[in-house]
Formats: structure tokens, sequence, C-alpha cells
């Protein structure tokens, strides 16, 4: 799922009829404390990242005059916090708490759900989940009926049904009403705004938001300028990026590339490509369970051209420090895996000519397998690599197949080593 | 060199190379493995569809580069790059593991 910085939620928020705090994104100190200045009050400046707990982790700071904004603008831009580097910041009126909501929308995709639900609690500026384990009570959930949407009196209902009523009915429906419409119309899996905030002065404001998009929909929104759509801990590495051209581009079958370490600094990491979500992390596991590091995670499946396949293996071999790439199709696929044979191949015989002992295994196995099986044996058979080829046979006996991966990598790191000391 | 391009690549063949070429593998390899837009003319792979129309049927199976090396005279080239990939493996000092 593709994140939504902050600033940029609240401007669908604030388009959709929900208060926010003024404000505005700054990139350089000299505009924080011009933003500032224009607000004329105190003011929040808060890193733009993909982070929670921005607070605790000194993303969000506090400035009463401009000159300190200009400061603490100075302070974050630059700065690694969480491992996200800080480009920019929002500057907004620091708002004078009296109590703290929360409201948020996700999609249950379990079978007898499948719909969007609405959680509104009482209690709000720390994790749900903390509210639910201690005053489950303050909380209260509406299934949405998507044919009908979210209308004022569901929002009344809902908080109602944790004890809230009077003049506050209002404006916490509109902010409910406001965050359903932003979910609804940008194609968001899950949307919240917490803390919902109830100032001193007795107005609320969405104070802090978080939406993620459905990936498949961020074709239809190029306004939010969205160009890597996917849900991470962390921004997205160069190879990753390069890696996306070909995902997105390409719509035939489907690739992934996922770098999960962006520097190998010691042995044992291979590259891993797989066949198939559930196989792939099934044999993922095997492999992690034997001892060996997964530098990678990619993915071809979806009856994918040899083309797609063959640049997904060039990203995979790609990575620096890998000591060996293990192709895992732990399932009998139905689509034609001579396509991945070819692009396997024609990466492999670029690739790997120049790596004597490269330790690569393949487990295929689907339509065409036998035929498939013979592409690569006949393709590698003039690659000083240390290649093992398994079919059909083997996708139960993912233990033994990765306990010769294991070896393979052993036995490579050896005969490296043992070359480097003559 | 004969060339032409696919919808993300391009393929190029050396004719010059293909006058020796008894087995033609790679017009075999398209028929097999991919849409069938090579045939043989005066002893030589070509399209048998437009230049336009083989960016949009073909199906990139990379296969006939494969079986020209194997059973032709290496004759073929198949490109399918990604950009800023050399880029990135020069930056990252090539790509040997350490």
């Amino acid at each position: 799922m593709a994140r939504l910085y902050e600033y940029q939620g609240k401007k669908l928020l604030r388009a959709a009829g929900v208060r926010i705090p003024a404000g505005a994104v700054a990139r350089t100190p000299a505009d924080a404390g011009k933003i500032a200045a224009e607000i004329g009050k105190p003011v929040a400046v808060k890193a733009q990242i993909w982070a929670t707990a921005r607070f605790k982790a000194g993303g969000i700071q506090f400035a009463a005059t401009p000159e300190e904004a200009e400061a603490v603008a100075g302070r974050l831009l630059g700065a690694q916090i969480k491992d996200f580097g800080v480009e920019q910041v929002l500057v907004e009126e620091k708002l004078d708490i009296d109590h703290e909501y929360y409201v948020g929308v996700i999609v249950d995709d379990s079978h007898k759900v499948r719909a969007p639900v609405l959680i509104f609690a009482a209690e709000g500026g720390i994790d749900l989940e903390e509210v639910a384990a201690k005053s489950p009570e303050k909380i209260a959930r509406l299934t949405v009926d998507i044919r009908h949407g979210v209308r004022a009196y569901h929002a009344y209902n809902l908080a109602l049904g944790v004890g809230l009523g009077g003049e506050l009915l209002f404006p916490i429906s509109r902010a409910i009403c406001g965050l359903y419409e932003v979910f609804r119309c940008y194609d968001a899996r899950s949307a919240e705004i917490n803390p919902l905030v109830l100032t001193k002065d007795g107005d609320l404001y969405a104070a802090d938001c978080r939406i993620s998009m459905d990936d498949a929909s961020v074709a239809r929104h190029p306004e939010l300028g969205i160009t890597f759509p996917r849900e991470s801990d962390r921004p997205p590495t160069e190879l990753e990026r390069l890696a996306w051209q070909f995902e997105e581009q390409d719509y035939r079958g489907v690739s992934f590339f996922a770098q999960l370490v962006s520097d190998i600094r010691e042995g044992g990491y291979i590259g891993y490509h797989a066949i198939g979500g559930g196989g792939a992390l099934l044999a993922a596991d095997t492999l992690t369970r034997h001892g060996l590091k997964l530098a990678n995670f990619a993915e071809t499946s979806g009856n994918p051209p040899a083309s797609k396949v063959y640049r997904c293996a060039k990203a995979t071999l790609s990575q620096p420090g890998i000591e060996g790439y293990c192709l895992m199709g732990a399932v009998i696929a139905s689509q034609d895996q001579w396509h991945h044979a070819h692009g396997l191949v024609k990466a492999f015989r670029e690739d790997l000519a120049d790596r004597p002992g490269f330790p690569v295994l393949v487990l295929l196995a689907g339509n065409k397998e036998e035929e498939s099986l013979q592409i690569l044996r006949e393709g590698l058979q003039d690659l000083p690599i240390r290649l093992e080829v398994y079919n059909r046979e083997y996708i139960h006996q993912l233990e033994f197949v990765a306990a010769r991966m294991k070896a393979l990598v052993e036995e490579y790191r050896r005969s490296r080593k043992a070359n480097t000391n003559v | 060199m004969y060339s032409f391009e696919t919808r993300t690549g391009s393929i190029s063949i050396d004719h010059i190379k293909c006058e020796s070429c008894k087995s033609l593998a790679c017009v075999k390899a398209c028929s097999l493995y991919g849409a069938g837009i090579l045939k043989v003319e005066r002893g030589k792979p070509v399209l048998n569809v437009t230049a336009e129309e083989a960016k949009r049927r073909d199906t990139e199976c990379l296969a006939c580069e494969l079986d020209c090396h194997f059973r032709g005279q290496q004759a073929i080239v198949i490109s399918m790059p990604v950009a800023g990939l050399e880029e990135y493996r020069r930056v990252n000092r090539g790509h040997t593991a350490d």
C-alpha cells in the first residue's frame, strides 16, 4: 500500500470538509520561519516521514516564534529519523488540546465482512490497540454498506456509542463523514485521523492523519504524485526504484522486487527469486530456517513474459555481496515455465560467466516442465557455476532443497576462501 | 544488421552470420515459444509482419537468441534494458560477492 504524507492527507481531508490546523510544507528552514510568521502563533514543526511515534523520535517539535521555527526546521531537515531522511516539514499552528479522539476506516477483507469498517474511539493520540485492551467500551465500530456510504446519522451513532453527545456530535460527524469520503474517493486501504483534537476553544481538528492507498488504484490518481506505490517502513532503495520501472510499465504477468538488506557486510546472503506468493513465503521460511540469509525477495508469476523474468533476475543479481541465487517455484504453476527458463538462462549467461562456482539452484514445476528444465540444463551447461535443478518431485521436499542450497553456498564460500588464501 | 523493436526491447540479427546457418533454429524457436513472427527469406530470418506489428505481437520469449546460440551461428542479440541498472552496478563496484 502506498502511503501519503501527513500534509498530503490533510489536504484531501480539508477538501472533504474536515477542519485541519493552519499550516504549510517547508523544504528550507527559511520557509519554515516564513510560514510560522504567517500563522502568527506558536507552531508545531513536523517531519514528513512515513513513521509512527514521530514525537517520541524527535520528529515533532514545537516553536514559540518564527525564529525558533526556523531553527527547529534547520535541525529536522536533513536529519535521519527512524531510517527516513527528512526532506520536508509541516509547519502548522500548535493546538491547545482539551481532548483527543480517534477515527479510522480500514478494509476488512475477511470473507464474512469484505467491506470498509469505520472505527471511532473516545480516546485518541495513542495506539487503538492500547485503547481496545484497556477500555473496549470506548470504541465503536460500523461496517459500511458501500452502496449507501456513510451518512451523518451513522456518525452520530458511532459518537453516541462511546458516550458522547451534545454540541460535539455535529463536528465529529463532519470529521467521520469527511474521512470516509477521502477513503472512498481515493481508493484507500486504510485512513485514520489520530488524534482528532478537541481544543480548549471547543473546535475539532484533524491533528494528524495516515492514509494508505490501494497500490492498484495509484494509476487513477496521478494528482497525488505517488512514484513508488508500496507500503514500507523505509524509503525504497535505488535498486528497488530501478526494478519498479518494469513492474510499473509492463502489465504482462506479475513481478515484484524488494531489497531486504541494503548493505551486505557478512557472508551467507543469497538472491531469492520465487514463483507464486504462498509458495514463495513457505520456501523463504525454509531457506532461513537452514541458516541462509535472503538479501532480496523477487517474485514473478501470472504468466509473465521471459523478458520480465529476465529483468527480475538481473535486478536480483545486481545486489552486491550475494553468494548464491535460488529460484523457488514451490508450486505446480499453471503457466508455461519455459518463459521462466529462457529469462533465467539469458540473465545467468550475461551475469555469471565471470563468477566461477557461483551457486544456482532452480526448482521449477508446472506446464512444459520437462522442456523448461532441459532449456535450463542446456542453456547453462557451459557456465562455470554450481547448478542444481529440481522438478515437481521436490516441491514437497523443501527441507531437502534448502539444505542443498545451504551446502552449495558453504562450498562456494570455502572455495573462495581457499583461492584467496592461495 | 537486421533489427526490430519489441514491446520493451529490441532484437538484432547479424545476417552475415546467418549466411552459413543451416538450422534456422531461431525461426523454429519463434514458432514454438513465441508469436511466430519470423520467417525464412532467401535463407535468412526476417519478420513475417510489419515492424509495427512485430512490436505489438512479439511476446519477448527470448528463445531465438538462445537457440541461435546453441543451434545456429550466434547471430542474434536481444536487448531488454533496465534503465539505470548498468550505472547502478558500476557505482556499486561491480556485482561480485565480497
